[in-house]
């Protein structure tokens, strides 16, 4: 799928790269997507979720830039996911990679990889990135991509074809078989939009695959999607189990008191959300939803 | 030394259950099958599979089975999701010794040991307490095999004529795979006799 050397990540023709407009939080972990389909078959832009044809392969490369400050310093990369479209569902397989950084191989999964890399301020990072073992992906996916949807793929983009915009460009590669229905786009929690957006669009991309009508979470009635804004399910002042002294959900105006935050810092991995692979609490994910609550008008659970 | 100290008690009930008895204990139990619950309330490492508890943790819960193969002597098995560890059962042998019994015998308290073997699985909690990460429910009962030796003492309340039993035991659990490690925990049970 991709051209000696492989590290460079350089796409075989009909490898085609995408982006999404909020990632997955993976401690500080970058990655780079890639969608191949099998020949004559393309992906249906549904009014939400799309839908990928059987044979699809979706690529997602995690990776830490050795340093930040200067792109010619290079990337390391360390796992390399496969979603493979089938009859009746998704099939999930992981790649991790060498120290030599020449060749991936296939894992279950469940192991950590020690990373080094500097940040543009100049800050040394060692991180232990925890490659999932297999079995945690059906958790979250439930047998369902979550990036291909009109709230993620739809940016404004130069491409070489002339479009200006990445689901255009899709339609004119043929990987989209038609432009999506408008509707609801994510913007950059970390942008200038107001922060109601940038929270929820943070709390949509990684929180609802869980926290939603469907997904593991849905039997706690919080929904954390961005169309989950009726009192019964968008949970300000909503009690919950006791997490660091606090039993409220969101505390309207108090993010020191909101369960939600408090579990984005948790140490317990039962406790920590987004539950997952990941141990570093979100640093941008935490800023934003501590700016929302924070001003919150009162909810009458203060 | 905890270790040493149980293995001189198994020694010990195992010579007392092989003693003759006297003649007002002579007559075998009446009611030789047993079942209960036992729930771990106190335990290191601890976990989050059983009983929920409003904290977010759980209580480790074990359904078991006895059988009265002797006056004093039962064989024991077990199912359930010990401390600490995924999925497991196992299965061992229990030499008790009559501490106390009430005048008309239908109350009498009595000290015991359960060495028993345990298999099961790693479980999210040993990945958890090991390597700060949640892996899914799933390896619950497909992770890794935990080989296990139980070493349970303790103390059991039979009442009501032996209809019913309640037990309090510290429970010592050596486990050997996937890595080397002790699990303890405090327990409670309740169980009926028939």
């Amino acid at each position: 799928m991709f051209a000696e050397p492989l590290a460079q990540l350089s796409p075989m023709p009909g490898i085609e790269p995408y982006d999404v407009n909020v990632s997955l939080y993976s401690d500080g972990a970058q990655k780079q997507r890639f969608i191949w389909l099998p020949p004559g078959s393309d992906v249906h832009a549904a009014a939400d979720r799309w839908v990928l044809p059987t044979g699809a392969y979706l690529i997602k490369n995690f990776y830490f830039p050795n340093d930040e400050r200067d792109p010619t310093a290079g990337d390391h990369l360390v796992e390399t996911r496969f979603l493979i479209q089938g009859d009746s569902g998704l099939t999930a397989s992981t790649y991790v990679w060498n120290d030599d950084q020449t060749d991936a191989v296939v894992s279950g999964g469940n192991l950590d990889v020690p990373v080094h890399w500097i940040d543009t301020a100049g800050t040394a990072h060692d991180v232990s990135f925890h490659v999932p073992g297999t079995s945690l992906c059906e958790s979250c996916h439930d047998n369902r991509e979550l990036g291909w949807r009109t709230r993620q793929i739809v940016h404004p983009g130069t491409y070489s074809d002339g479009t200006t915009d990445q689901a255009a460009h899709l339609v004119a590669e043929g990987v989209l078989d038609a432009p999506p229905p408008a509707g609801l786009v994510l913007v950059d929690p970390t942008g200038s939009d107001p922060i109601d957006a940038r929270a929820r669009s943070y709390l949509d991309a990684n929180c609802s695959h869980c926290h939603a009508t469907v997904g593991d979470a849905s039997s706690t009635g919080v929904f954390l999607d961005y169309e989950s804004t009726d009192a019964a399910h968008l949970p300000l002042c909503k009690s919950t189990g006791t997490v660091g002294g606090n039993d409220k959900v969101i505390v309207p105006g108090h993010p020191e008191k909101s369960v939600l935050l408090s579990r984005m810092f948790a140490s317990d991995p039962f406790v920590r959300m987004p539950r997952g692979p990941t141990r570093i609490p979100d640093p941008d994910g935490t800023a934003v939803i501590s700016a929302w609550i924070q001003q919150m008008p009162p909810g009458g659970c203060e | 030394m905890r270790r040493m100290l149980i293995v001189a008690m198994v020694t010990a009930l195992a010579t007392t259950a092989s003693a003759d008895v006297p003649a007002d204990n002579a007559a075998a139990d009446p009611h030789d099958w047993g079942i209960g619950l036992m729930v771990s309330v106190l335990s290191h490492p601890g976990g989050h599979l059983g009983i929920p508890l409003p904290d977010g943790t759980a209580l480790a819960t074990t359904l078991y089975a006895h059988y009265q193969l002797r006056p004093r002597w039962l064989v024991t098995a077990g199912l359930g999701t010990p401390s600490g560890l995924g999925a497991a059962i196992w299965i061992g042998v229990e030499p008790t010794l009559r501490l106390w019994a009430s005048d008309n015998k239908s109350t009498t308290l009595e000290l015991y040991v359960n060495p028993a073997a345990q298999l099961g699985f790693a479980g999210p909690d040993y990945y958890a307490n090991h390597d700060n990460e949640f892996v899914g429910y799933a390896y619950s009962y497909s992770g890794p095999l935990t080989v296990a030796v139980r070493l349970p003492i303790g103390v059991r309340l039979r009442w009501l004529h032996d209809r019913f039993e309640t037990s309090v035991e510290l429970l010592e659990m050596p486990c050997f795979t996937p890595t080397i490690e002790n699990i303890v925990a405090a327990q409670l049970g309740a169980g009926v006799r028939f």
